[in-house]
């Protein structure tokens, strides 16, 4: 009887491993290289998985955030704009334009493209890392995007200006925007999609 | 019967006479002379044609204002289309609404670009188009639907500021779940990540089960590459989805365990923050219709006969039925559906109609093959709240004065 379970537990295992290992029947691609496979702007997982050694703290983001140009399109302190606002209360980069938004934004009840509202702290790393500066990507070394992470991180009062960011405790700073995004990944809706579930899924 | 054969020859000849025209240079209608098919200028319109001049129908591009509110910046970029001059369930790739955060399409050379399949797979794999296209194939018609295409009240909004955020293709493409396949999901993978070639480096997270269902990585949009402003060489299309998942420049599918919360899904993709009701994704659209013709922004031209048009489609399927009210819902009829009518794409609707010059409020309500029918505004804000709904699919009344000048309703 015992043997029965196991078998039938093995075949279970076997079918199920297959399912997913399917032989490639094409054979068309290429195996990427290493460095293809981990390119210096890969995604960072939420939790900061894929983060790369390097470590930096605000005091030195603070001379790069004049130095590599931050400045000129996020403002001298990241609150001024023209571009999107960093830092600050209000960390939406629109007001003033008039939109009839800004009262709306203004109780911080928005995920706005502020450094709080950032689900974690490692995603507001791969951000710099993939994106900025602005079609000029890849001018900033791994040492500098954290640095730069921790000022921005600093100035939203979120760490202490000498704390050092790495990829171990870049992933342990808490933000609030995590607070404001329903992130469940073992909810059914979530794990397992398909046709038809229900539109609305509380916290 | 003898009179008809002979209004059929003379037809026959007007035609003949007319083709004979424009090869020579002759004077058409409107006065004035046709370039020559045979000169320089002739030849190139015939390599690859233009419309007519004196058709008009132009994208609406997005102010700074709305650009603010789309994309927080001033560095996203939006253009709507003019669905009241689209003349089937297809959009020219030309018109096909634009909406990106990403600073501008990025210039991709197709002989260079490449698709990485990685992530929790057994066999990473990278492909060039030449071998993405050597893969079988797929077409199929759907819409894509910007997530922000909600309809808001004001007078004088127009059909084209209020929906003009979908457009609908022909899709030419590898199944996402042939490529899945060739690398080998490995188990615990959940969700894959889209990821885009774009300035910004957008990317964004499908649940496995509908990247395995029917996601497509497109490259031929309407019997041609895909255009630059709507992804070129390749982009997703996940039927039925938020705009926002149809990742577009797409150069990498990371298959991941969970979902990543990249920058733009959690800063602009999330609903009801600070809420006791929190959502975290939005998946299938639902079901939608609004009336092209008569439409706000247009102007009746004389009391008598019309045709009530528009479209309606749903994420969750086909459109089963389409209502139309001229009294402002107190009474429906039922529109009569043309075909094509197919799942998760554009489907057109007509109603004959004469206007005797009183006020009249037209609306119409879509019913999907799910059963679900489209919520007045109401019922859409009782569901949802009334903070920026995700996906605006209420009822569109578009009011028609009595000097046949047609107002937003809602």
């Amino acid at each position: 009887m015992r043997c029965n379970v196991i078998v039938v537990v093995t075949m279970i295992q076997v079918c199920a491993a297959l399912a997913h290992a399917q032989a490639p029947s094409f054979g068309l691609g290429r195996t990427p290289t290493e460095s293809e496979l981990n390119p210096p702007y890969a995604t960072i997982g939420p939790e900061g998985q894929g983060l790369p050694p390097g470590s930096g703290t605000a005091a030195q983001g603070a001379v790069l955030f004049i130095g590599r140009g931050c400045s000129i399109c996020h403002g001298p302190t990241g609150a001024e704009g023209p571009g999107p606002h960093l830092t600050g209360t209000h960390t939406y980069g629109m007001r003033g334009t008039g939109s009839g938004y800004d009262a709306l934004y203004e109780g911080g009840n928005f995920q706005g493209r502020g450094i709080k509202n950032f689900f974690s702290a490692p995603l507001v790393w791969s951000f710099i890392n993939k994106a900025m500066p602005l079609q000029r990507q890849g001018h900033l070394t791994m040492d500098e995007v954290y640095s730069l992470t921790a000022y921005l991180l600093y100035r939203n009062g979120l760490i202490q200006e000498d704390d050092v960011m790495d990829a171990n405790s870049l992933p342990r700073v808490q933000l609030p925007g995590r607070e404001t995004y329903a992130y469940n990944p073992q909810h059914p809706a979530w794990s397992s999609w398909k046709p038809g579930l229900p539109k609305k899924m509380s916290k | 019967m003898k009179s008809k054969r002979v209004a059929r020859r003379q037809l026959l000849r007007g035609g003949g006479a007319a083709l004979l025209g424009l090869a020579a240079g002759a004077r058409p209608a409107s006065g004035q002379i046709w370039r020559s098919a045979h000169s320089e200028d002739g030849k190139r319109l015939m390599r690859y044609g233009e419309r007519s001049r004196f058709v008009k129908s132009e994208r609406y591009i997005s102010d700074n204002k709305v650009n603010m509110e789309m994309h927080g910046d001033m560095n996203g970029f939006d253009a709507l289309t003019p669905l009241d001059e689209q003349m089937g369930v297809i959009t020219p790739a030309s018109l096909h609404f634009v909406s990106s955060h990403g600073n501008a399409p990025p210039d991709i050379d197709p002989q260079k670009h490449r698709l990485m399949i990685h992530g929790m797979v057994d066999r990473p794999l990278i492909f060039t188009m030449e071998e993405l296209k050597r893969l079988p194939s797929v077409t199929r018609i759907h819409y894509i639907e910007c997530r922000a295409n909600s309809p808001r009240g004001g007078e004088e909004r127009t059909l084209q500021q209020n929906h003009g955020w979908i457009s609908c293709s022909e899709w030419t493409g590898v199944p996402l779940s042939l490529l899945l396949k060739e690398a080998g999901v490995k188990a615990g993978a959940t969700w894959v990540l889209g990821e885009s070639a774009e300035p910004t480096k957008g990317a964004k997270s499908i649940p496995l089960g509908k990247a395995m269902l029917d996601t497509l990585i497109a490259y031929g949009q309407n019997g041609e590459p895909v255009r630059p402003h709507n992804g070129f060489p390749l982009r997703l299309v996940v039927p039925g989805f938020e705009g926002n998942f149809q990742v577009k420049w797409l150069e990498a599918i990371k298959v991941v365990d969970r979902p990543y919360a990249t920058y733009w899904e959690h800063t602009s993709f999330v609903k009801g923050a600070g809420a006791t009701m929190s959502l975290g994704n939005y998946w299938e659209q639902g079901p939608k219709s609004v009336i092209t013709s008569p439409a706000g922004g247009q102007r009746l031209s004389g009391h008598g006969y019309y045709q009530i048009v528009g479209f309606a489609w749903s994420g969750n399927g086909a459109v089963r039925r389409v209502e139309v009210s001229i009294d402002g819902g107190r009474t429906w009829s039922d529109a009569q559906i043309q075909d094509p009518a197919l799942p998760m794409a554009l489907t057109r609707f007509q109603l004959p109609w004469r206007w005797n010059g009183t006020e009249a409020v037209l609306q119409t309500r879509c019913t999907d093959d799910r059963g679900q029918v489209q919520p007045t505004k109401a019922h859409h804000t009782a569901f949802w709240g009334d903070w920026g709904p995700p996906h605006g699919n209420p009822i569109q009344p578009w009011r028609v004065t009595r000097d046949g000048q047609v107002l937003n309703a809602l």
